[in-house]
């Protein structure tokens, strides 16, 4: 599972409409990262979940929740705004039950 | 006295044949339908003739309307049928569209929870199956 730092402050601050690119632009950003066979879905708002099956060790996961906030690294560009935007990801791997957060 | 036997259906009708062909009349000049049946054993026989265009007319009248009928049926047939299948085809694709915007977000395209719903209850249980194992 996965927001974006802070989005709020954009939407209020430059409008509902910038808001919704950047998401748009955020959603690409992340399906990019993903591998065959996972999932990502808007799960309403600024959040995000993926499902990422078949993964062989926990760290599996931790390199996809890195892969994602490398891909954030770069700024976003919504029209001439160039917006800093990180992301936080939480972990909850089934049948273990473990879980763990990364921050970016 | 012209003498007939030359023709065709005369020599026929001479040999006691009848029966009904097109050949070209000397008296009329033209190409007619004659029907000719001999009479007896006089040696003589009846010959009536008519104008071909004119024997046909009232089969080519119906041969048309026969087919200006059937034109029109096929082509009701087939507009009916592609009306169907328009139809068809648009009511598909709106079933198309509602379904995916059933289960994505308008903005992003991404599934929407309710897909994210469906997907993760599929993969929960078959982590749980191979969990088994």
């Amino acid at each position: 599972m996965l927001d974006l730092d802070h989005f709020k402050d954009v939407n209020d601050n430059l409008g509902h409409h910038k808001g919704d690119l950047l998401l748009k632009v955020a959603a690409e950003r992340l399906h990019a990262a993903l591998r065959k066979g996972d999932t990502i879905a808007r799960f309403g708002g600024d959040e995000f979940v993926l499902i990422l099956p078949d993964l062989e060790t926990i760290e599996d996961a931790i390199q996809v929740a890195q892969k994602i906030v490398d891909s954030f690294c770069q700024p976003f560009l919504i029209d001439t705004h160039q917006l800093v935007v990180t992301t936080s990801i939480g972990i909850a791997v089934y049948p273990m039950m473990e879980q763990m957060m990364i921050y970016s | 006295m012209t003498d007939f036997s030359s023709v065709a259906i005369v020599a026929k009708l001479l040999k006691g044949l009848g029966g009904a062909e097109e050949n070209y009349n000397p008296i009329e000049k033209e190409e007619r339908l004659a029907a000719y049946e001999p009479v007896s054993d006089y040696g003589w026989g009846v010959v009536i003739t008519q104008p071909i265009g004119l024997a046909f007319i009232e089969k080519n009248k119906r041969l048309k309307n026969t087919l200006i009928i059937h034109s029109i049926i096929v082509f009701l047939v087939v507009s009916i049928a592609l009306l169907i299948l328009f139809s068809m085809i648009t009511h598909r694709k709106a079933e198309v569209t509602v379904q995916h915007m059933a289960y994505h977000d308008f903005l992003t395209g991404l599934p929407n929870r309710k897909l994210f719903s469906d997907r993760l209850d599929i993969a929960l249980a078959r982590a749980q199956r191979n969990q088994k194992k």
